[in-house]
C-alpha cells in the first residue's frame, strides 16, 4: 500500500470519527433543550410564576381537573394550579390498586372487557353551568358510555356496549341540562353489530350512528335513548347546544368521501374533499318523532331515519377534515376546526336557523340537506397549521390548539361591532391535542389557566427509556400575553379533560356510614365472621379492622366455589384496607364501610396465605390469615 | 310566707328537671390530638353511655377511633356493656330527681337537707367511680396487647401527654347542669334554714285567709 493511499484511508478514517463524534455531541441535545426554554420566563418571572403555581401542603387547589385516561381506560384527577396528580379513578380497565374489577360487582360492570378508551369527560350541567354530580366519559374502543359519582368519585355504571355504534369518539357531550349525552360512530360498520360486508362495498352497507343516551336527572342512571340513522361518514367530535342553541348538537366529519378502499390509506381517501361537514341535528325535535313511535328497531335500539323524515338533521360545510366544533358560551355561534385547513371558521346560530327555513341548501348529501356556507358562516380566523379545538375565557378571547404547529392560538372574539382577530400565539412542548380552560365549555367560563393537553412531551422530562410520559402544560391567561408557567407528565393518554371549581363538588364522603351500606352480607363486628360450607360452596362473611382480618383461616376443598363478602368495618377516613390471596388472582381494597364480594374456584391445594395489601397501622403487617384449600382425596 | 313557700317549691322542681335533662348531655368529654389525625379525635361521657364528643363533625374520629387504637395496647372496649357505671348513674340521678320532687311536697326542715347530703354523696360517689374507671381501664392493660405501655391515669381535666397524643379533657353541660341543681337544692336549704329560724309557720301550707 502506498503512503498517498494510507493517507486517504487516515483521512477517511478521521472524518468518520469526526462524524461519530458529532452526532454524539452532547451540546446538540443541550442546544435542542435550550429551543425548548426559549420563550420561557427570565430568572426575574420565575420565581413570580412559581409562587402562582405554588400550592403549599396543606393548602388546596383551586380547581379539580378530569383527564381522560386514554387507552389506560381511566380517569385522572389533577389540581390546579398544583398540576398534581391527586387520584386516578378506573372506568373501564381494572385497576389492582384500588381493586376495581376484581370485586363481583366491578368485574360485571366491565362486563369481561379488560380495557376501554376513554377520551372526553363530561361533567353534568344543570343550565349550562356544572353542577358537580357526576362526570360522564365514553370508551371509544367498545362504544361504551360510563358514570363516575362525584360524591365518592367512584364508577358506577357502565353503558354498553351500544348496538350499532362503532368506535365511539364522538361522545359524550352532553346536553345543557344533562337531558342527554351523546355517542357517534367513528369507524362506520354494517349494522347491526355481527353483520359482514366487505369494504368494496362500503358506501352502501356501511352506516353510521348518533346514539342519545337519556340521563335519569334523579340519580344519573343512563339508559339507551334512542339512535340516528347517518351515512358511513366518520363522526370525529362534538358539542351540545346551550341557551339559544340548547336544543341542538353538533359533530364534525371526515370521510364524507364516504370509501374505504383496500389497500389505499384512509388518509388518502379520506382528505380529497376541500370541505367535510359539521352535523347539526336538532335533538328535542327528534326526540319528538321517536315518542311518535317514528323509528325502525336495530338490534334493540330505536333508529330514525332523518332522511324519511327530513327537517331535524342538517350538514353545514366546513374545510377541511375539521376535528373540533365548540359551541360559544353565549350558545349564539359555533366553531369548526379546520385540522387540515389553517382556520376556525365561525358559524352563526342565527343564520343556521334561518337558511333552514327558508331551505337554502347546496344539494344533498347521501340524503342529508346540505346548508349552503355563505348562508351559515360568520368569520374565518386564520390562527395556524392543524387547529384541533377551541375553548374560552371570561373576557371574551378563544383559545385554539394547533396541533401541527405546536402552539395554541388567542383570538379575540368578535360579533356586536367587535373585530374578529388573532391577539397572541404561544409554542408549547409538543403536538397539543385538545386544551382545556376553568369551566371553559359552560356558559360562563372562569378564565385564568389554560390547560394544554400535549400529545408528545419528547423528553422535556428526565430519560424514562423509549415509552414517554404526555405532556401536560399550564397557560396562565390571566394577562395580555399567555404564558407557560408549569408542566406535568401525565400516564397516557388524556384527549380532553374538565376543569370545574373545587367548591362546584360538595358533599364528597370519606367513609360509607352503616346506614348507606345496605348489602345484605355487610357484617360490623368481627364476632360475625364466620365460614358456612352448602354443599360444595363455602360462604366466607369476613371483617376487616386494624389490625385484624377475621375469620384468619379458611378451609376449603380443592374444587369448591369459595364466596367471600368482606367488610371494612372501619369509620375512620383513609382506613382502607387490601385483601389479596397469594396465589389466587383476588385482590380488592375496600372502603371504610365497605362490603365487596369475591367468587372463585379453589382449584389450587395448599395452603395460600391472604393479607392486608393496604398499608393501615403499626400492625399492619400482622394482618392476615390463611386460606386452607384440602388435596382432593 | 306564701312566695317563699311557692319559690322553694319551683327551686325543686327545677333542680328536678335540671338533673334529668342533664342525661341527655355528655359530662365529660376528651380530646386526642396527634399529627396524624390533624382534627383531633375525640369521645365524651354520658350518664348513660360513652359516645362522640357533639362537634364530631369537624373531628377525625369518636369513641370507635379511641376503642381502636386502644385495643393496640391492650385496653378494655369502653363501651355501656363494659362499664356497669352507665347502668347504675342513671337510676341514682333518677332517685335524686324524685328526692327533689318528694322534698318540695315535704315541708320539713330536713327534707332539703337530706336532699342536699344524698346529692353530695352521690356526687363525691360518682366522681370517685368515673376516676376509678379511667384508673382501672389505664391499669388492667391485656398482658398480651400487641404494643406493651406502662399502666396510665389518663387526664381527667386539662391538658396531658400520652405517648404520641396531646389529651384534652374537660366538664360539660351533662355535669354543669348537675352543679346548677346542686346549687339550686342548697338554695332551697338556705330558704328552709332563713324560713325556719323565723318561725315555722311560715312554711306551713296557706291557711287560705
Amino acid at each position: 500500500m502506498n503512503w498517498k493511499r494510507m493517507l486517504v484511508f487516515v483521512g477517511l478514517g478521521i472524518a468518520a470519527v469526526a462524524m461519530i463524534g458529532l452526532t454524539c455531541d452532547p451540546s446538540s441535545a443541550q442546544q435542542r433543550r435550550e429551543r425548548v426554554k426559549e420563550g420561557a420566563p427570565a430568572k426575574a418571572d420565575m420565581a413570580e410564576n412559581a409562587l402562582k403555581v405554588y400550592v403549599p401542603p396543606g393548602d388546596l387547589d383551586e380547581y379539580y381537573v378530569f383527564l381522560s385516561g386514554g387507552h389506560g381506560g381511566q380517569v385522572y384527577v389533577y389540581g390546579l394550579p398544583s398540576m398534581r396528580h391527586i387520584r386516578t379513578i378506573p372506568v373501564f380497565s381494572p385497576y389492582p390498586a384500588t381493586g376495581y374489577g376484581y370485586d363481583e360487582e366491578t368485574k360485571k360492570m366491565l362486563g369481561g372487557l379488560t380495557w376501554g378508551d376513554t377520551h372526553h369527560p363530561g361533567l353534568s350541567e344543570t343550565k349550562g353551568e356544572y353542577d358537580g354530580r357526576w362526570l360522564f366519559i365514553n370508551d371509544n374502543a367498545h362504544g361504551r358510555v360510563a358514570r363516575i359519582d362525584l360524591r365518592d368519585f367512584k364508577t358506577k355504571q357502565v353503558l354498553g356496549p351500544i348496538p350499532n355504534l362503532a368506535g365511539n369518539h364522538a361522545s359524550v357531550y352532553l346536553t345543557w341540562n344533562t337531558e342527554y349525552l351523546f355517542g357517534a360512530t367513528r369507524f362506520s360498520i354494517p349494522i347491526p353489530k355481527g353483520t359482514v360486508a366487505d369494504v368494496k362495498d362500503y358506501k352502501e352497507k356501511y352506516k353510521g350512528v348518533i346514539t342519545a343516551i337519556a340521563v335519569d336527572p334523579k340519580d344519573g342512571t343512563m339508559s339507551l335513548g334512542w339512535q340516528i340513522m347517518m351515512p358511513p361518514w366518520n363522526y370525529d367530535v362534538a358539542d351540545a347546544g346551550k341557551l339559544v342553541s340548547g336544543d341542538w348538537w353538533f359533530v364534525s366529519t371526515y370521510n364524507t368521501e364516504a370509501e374505504f378502499i383496500d389497500g389505499k390509506p384512509l388518509e388518502i381517501t379520506a382528505s380529497q374533499r376541500d370541505k367535510d361537514y359539521i352535523i347539526a341535528v336538532n335533538w328535542k325535535g327528534v326526540e319528538s318523532e321517536v315518542r311518535k313511535g317514528n323509528v325502525t328497531e336495530i338490534d334493540g335500539a330505536k333508529v330514525f331515519d332523518p332522511i324519511k323524515t327530513p327537517g331535524y338533521v342538517f350538514a353545514i360545510p366546513c374545510a377541511k377534515s375539521p376535528h373540533g366544533v365548540d359551541v360559544s358560551p353565549d350558545g349564539k355561534w359555533f366553531i369548526g376546526n379546520g385540522k387540515l385547513s389553517p382556520t376556525v371558521s365561525i358559524f352563526s346560530f342565527e343564520k343556521l336557523q334561518k337558511a333552514i327555513q327558508d331551505k337554502n341548501f347546496a344539494q344533498h348529501d347521501m340524503g342529508i340537506p346540505v346548508v349552503k356556507f355563505e348562508a351559515v358562516i360568520e368569520a374565518d380566523i386564520p390562527v395556524g397549521l392543524g387547529p384541533l379545538h377551541t375553548v374560552f375565557d371570561d373576557k371574551g378571547f378563544a383559545y385554539t390548539s394547533l396541533f401541527v404547529e405546536s402552539a395554541v392560538a388567542k383570538w379575540q372574539w368578535g360579533g356586536g361591532g367587535r373585530e374578529w382577530k388573532m391577539v397572541d400565539k404561544v409554542p408549547i412542548q409538543y403536538n397539543i391535542g385538545h386544551i382545556a380552560s376553568c369551566e371553559g365549555d359552560t356558559v360562563s367560563p372562569k378564565g385564568k389557566w389554560v390547560f394544554a393537553l400535549n400529545k408528545l412531551s419528547k423528553g422535556t422530562h428526565l430519560p424514562v427509556g423509549p415509552d414517554q410520559p404526555e405532556s401536560g402544560q399550564l397557560i396562565d391567561i390571566s394577562g395580555p400575553k399567555m404564558k407557560i408557567i408549569a408542566q406535568a407528565f401525565p400516564e397516557p393518554e388524556p384527549h380532553y379533560a374538565q376543569i370545574i371549581k373545587a367548591d362546584k363538588i360538595k358533599n364528597v364522603i370519606e367513609v360509607y356510614t352503616k346506614a348507606e351500606n345496605k348489602n345484605p352480607n355487610a357484617i360490623w363486628d368481627p364476632k360475625d365472621a364466620k365460614v358456612v360450607r352448602e354443599g360444595n360452596t363455602v360462604k366466607v362473611w369476613m371483617s376487616q379492622i386494624r389490625s385484624s382480618i377475621m375469620p384468619n383461616v379458611v378451609r376449603c376443598n380443592e374444587g369448591d366455589k369459595v364466596i367471600m363478602h368482606i367488610t371494612n368495618t372501619e369509620e375512620m377516613r383513609d382506613e382502607l384496607h387490601g385483601f389479596g390471596i397469594c396465589g389466587y388472582d383476588i385482590n380488592g381494597v375496600p372502603s371504610p364501610g365497605e362490603t365487596l364480594s369475591y367468587e372463585f374456584i379453589a382449584d389450587k391445594p395448599g395452603v395460600w396465605p391472604y393479607y392486608c395489601t393496604n398499608f393501615c397501622s403499626a400492625l399492619h403487617q400482622e394482618m392476615q390469615g390463611y386460606l386452607i384449600v384440602n388435596p382432593k382425596k | 310566707m306564701k312566695t317563699v313557700a311557692v319559690a322553694r317549691f319551683l327551686i325543686l322542681v327545677a333542680a328536678a328537671a335540671l338533673i334529668i335533662v342533664s342525661m341527655r348531655y355528655p359530662m365529660w368529654y376528651m380530646y386526642l390530638d396527634s399529627n396524624n389525625f390533624p382534627n383531633g379525635i375525640g369521645m365524651s361521657i354520658w350518664a348513660t353511655h360513652p359516645g362522640d364528643p357533639e362537634d364530631i363533625a369537624q373531628l377525625d374520629g369518636g369513641l370507635k377511633e379511641v376503642n381502636v387504637l386502644n385495643h393496640f395496647i391492650g385496653m378494655k372496649e369502653i363501651s355501656r356493656e363494659t362499664m356497669p357505671i352507665f347502668r347504675v348513674l342513671p337510676v341514682v340521678l333518677m332517685i335524686v330527681a324524685v328526692a327533689c320532687v318528694v322534698a318540695a311536697f315535704i315541708r320539713k326542715k330536713w327534707a332539703s337537707f337530706a336532699v342536699v347530703i344524698l346529692f353530695a354523696m352521690i356526687s363525691t360517689g360518682g366522681l370517685f367511680a368515673l376516676v376509678y374507671n379511667l384508673y382501672s381501664f389505664g391499669h388492667n392493660l391485656d398482658p398480651t396487647a400487641a404494643i406493651k405501655i406502662d399502666p396510665f391515669m389518663p387526664g381527667i381535666y386539662g391538658e396531658h401527654k400520652l405517648a404520641q397524643f396531646t389529651t384534652y379533657s374537660d366538664f360539660y353541660w351533662g355535669t354543669y347542669l348537675l352543679v346548677i341543681a346542686f346549687l339550686l337544692i342548697v338554695a332551697a336549704w338556705v330558704i328552709d334554714i332563713i324560713s325556719f329560724r323565723r318561725g315555722h309557720e311560715t312554711l306551713t301550707a296557706p291557711t287560705g285567709d
